[in-house]
């Protein structure tokens, strides 16, 4: 998605990354001995999900996307007033406990929450490439000039999604075994106009492979609080496999670099071993793998659906992991299904908010 | 120079779709390719922005159901295809606006050639929803570039945050089920003409415009109390702003108030789009017009 118009003026950079995560702890031993039904399942093993966090009711998922745009603003020391645009990417809306808003957005309780008293608001949902979905709009706004700085946020309440499955699971073979990985997580990204040529998103690109339309639904069903998931996961593993190697080899193309050009790898995460199959099969379509290992902080915090790159990236940037300069591939895999890579490129500006150990 | 309208639908909701957002939504895409002589596959970005849908569905995007239901690009990427895109906006009454907006940045950039933004409200029903307040209706447009001085101007936006208190629809458990359900106050229109004229007056100064400058007004949504409080902040005549003719119209409503409003106007004709919301948030852009197939 980078277009064939005059070369854009401007370029976005990310100014700043910020996120919210509960404080309370739920193990997967835990999760699985609350589960209704004796169900044999070992989803450590299977998944290496050992913990996530949740909200035990205190926050939703406008609590968690408030905050962590809180936190986003402030690692990038930037007043929210000074912004142009506010977007929310969540899946979950829930205010007010389990309650999902439709109407009025999030995006402008989020604005008018954080003092983003100019920003004009709307809400996005692409399932969990939501927010590299909003990063590729955004994106797409600042390097043309129509806007000068935005945020990307969500706030995902989606614990409640495994708690409705535990009542409900009987086998491994349930389709609704996706929900026990879920966690909750708020997320943010700060985006804002930067000359040509400096340090940004290169590229963003996406597309949807919608022949696997419906190999994953959510939807509020029956007495259960919130919503019940079912998803087909081998189906999506399957289609993904297939597809992102041809997108990533597209976008490489297009930004005229090279697998070994990228440092880090942040796909969406699902389960620690869906990460390693993909990256083996990049690795292979490739004939060589990025510098780093693919980031992996599902097995602490699970799948916090749209909100899990950010978590990542503001965890590898918190350990000193990514240096200025380095060069970021960010990876959507969502139901849709939606394959999308954004291209980002870090400057000493963001890296330096976050505290070195190196 | 702007995104262009090239061809548009409205599809009112019959017995068969009265529960589904999804078909009111593939009706009029097909109906609006159909029309336009473009194949699905020709459609590189597909924005959805209709919100009450089949089962109050969460995940994935309505879009991606849609573009699969439509035919385009359904398929895994091969070379030389170049695929679609699709995703949800929701703005309210002002979705398909914010769907412009998000179109014309693409096309700006020459990402896309085509895009088709759709947008459709059907009563999820089944005991899922209390007082559905919507018609059933699905609206798509067919958006294109122009190099001239026609197409999408600007979009100004006004924000006036009520906390939902004008308008607010949530879904939540309701005796042990979970049902959407809507509240709103006997203000809401007078709130929606205020922020409404509020975006005008920008979009118009910002362009060193007047009101009489322009040849259409065309506005949603479509209910007569809101028309006629636009209608009185601005200073004109009722008959003045183009609203959808079904005044119960939501997410397509700015749709069909484009259809009637603007379709029969020339090419080059200037017309001023506007739309307001719950949050309290309106939108307002100046549109000029190309030719449309309809």
């Amino acid at each position: 998605m980078e277009g064939d118009g005059p070369p854009a003026p401007f370029r976005a950079r990310l100014a700043g990354a910020g996120r919210h995560l509960p404080t309370t702890h739920l193990s997967t031993d835990d999760l699985m001995a609350s589960t209704r039904h004796d169900t044999h399942i070992d989803l450590e093993r299977l998944t290496g999900i050992y913990d996530r966090r949740v909200s035990t009711g205190a926050d939703d998922s406008y609590s968690l996307a408030t905050s962590a745009a809180l936190d986003c603003l402030s690692r990038a020391q930037q007043d929210a007033a000074s912004l142009d645009v506010v977007i929310s990417c969540s899946i979950t809306k829930f205010r007010g406990g389990l309650t999902q808003w439709v109407e009025p957005t999030m995006s402008g309780a989020v604005a008018h929450a954080i003092g983003a008293a100019h920003a004009m608001t709307f809400d996005l949902s692409n399932a969990c490439a939501g927010m590299l979905t909003g990063v590729t709009v955004l994106n797409n706004w600042i390097r043309q000039g129509t806007v000068k700085r935005g945020l990307v946020v969500s706030g995902e309440y989606i614990s409640q999604l495994g708690q409705n499955a535990a009542r409900h699971i009987r086998t491994i073979m349930s389709k609704e075994l996706a929900c026990l990985t879920l966690g909750d997580a708020g997320a943010a990204l700060l985006l804002e106009r930067a000359p040509a040529g400096s340090a940004g998103i290169r590229i963003a690109g996406f597309t949807t492979v919608a022949n696997h339309s419906r190999l994953c639904l959510a939807y509020p069903k029956g007495n259960d609080p919130g919503a019940r998931m079912f998803t087909d996961s081998r189906g999506i593993q399957r289609a993904a496999i297939a597809s992102t190697p041809y997108l990533l080899h597209e976008i490489l193309e297009a930004a005229g670099i090279s697998m070994h050009d990228i440092d880090h790898v942040i796909t969406h995460q699902t389960s620690a071993r869906a990460i390693r199959k993909g990256m083996a099969a990049l690795t292979a379509s490739f004939g060589e793998g990025p510098r780093h290992d693919a980031v992996i902080t599902v097995d602490r915090y699970g799948n916090t659906a749209s909100t899990t790159h950010t978590v990542a990236l503001v965890e590898e940037l918190e350990a000193g992991r990514i240096r200025a300069g380095e060069t970021i591939a960010l990876i959507a895999l969502a139901s849709g299904l939606e394959i999308g890579v954004v291209l980002l490129t870090v400057d000493e500006g963001l890296v330096s908010r976050y505290g070195h150990r190196h | 120079m702007g995104t262009v309208i090239d061809g548009l639908d409205v599809t009112h909701g019959g017995w068969r779709t009265r529960h589904s957002a999804l078909r009111l939504a593939v009706a009029s895409a097909k109906t609006c390719l159909d029309r336009a002589g473009r194949s699905p596959d020709d459609v590189d970005l597909l924005v959805n922005a209709g919100i009450y849908r089949d089962r109050n569905l969460a995940e994935p995007a309505l879009a991606a159901l849609i573009q699969q239901d439509v035919g385009a690009a359904p398929e895994d990427p091969h070379q030389g295809g170049h695929g679609t895109f699709s995703f949800d906006v929701a703005n309210g009454a002002c979705g398909v606006l914010t769907a412009l907006q998000i179109v014309d940045g693409f096309m700006h950039s020459r990402t896309i050639d085509c895009a088709l933004v759709v947008a459709s409200d059907a009563d999820p029903g089944r005991g899922r929803s209390r007082h559905f307040p919507f018609s059933h209706a699905g609206a798509a447009l067919l958006c294109d570039w122009s190099d001239d001085d026609r197409g999408l101007g600007r979009v100004h936006w006004v924000n006036m945050p009520d906390d939902g208190e004008q308008f607010r629809a949530t879904v939540g458990l309701h005796d042990s089920h979970n049902v959407l359900r809507f509240e709103s106050s006997a203000a809401m229109d007078e709130q929606f003409a205020t922020a409404a004229a509020e975006a005008a007056v920008r979009c118009l100064h910002d362009a060193s415009l007047e009101l009489p400058d322009v040849d259409a007004i065309v506005a949603a949504p479509a209910r007569p109390e809101y028309r006629a409080a636009l209608a009185a902040r601005l200073g004109v005549p009722e008959g003045r702003i183009t609203v959808a003719a079904d005044a119960r119209m939501h997410t397509a409503a700015l749709v069909a108030a484009i259809h009637d409003g603007a379709e029969p106007l020339p090419p080059g004709a200037r017309v001023l789009l506007i739309a307001a919301g719950a949050g309290v948030t309106a939108g307002a852009a100046l549109y000029r017009t190309a030719a449309v197939r309809s």
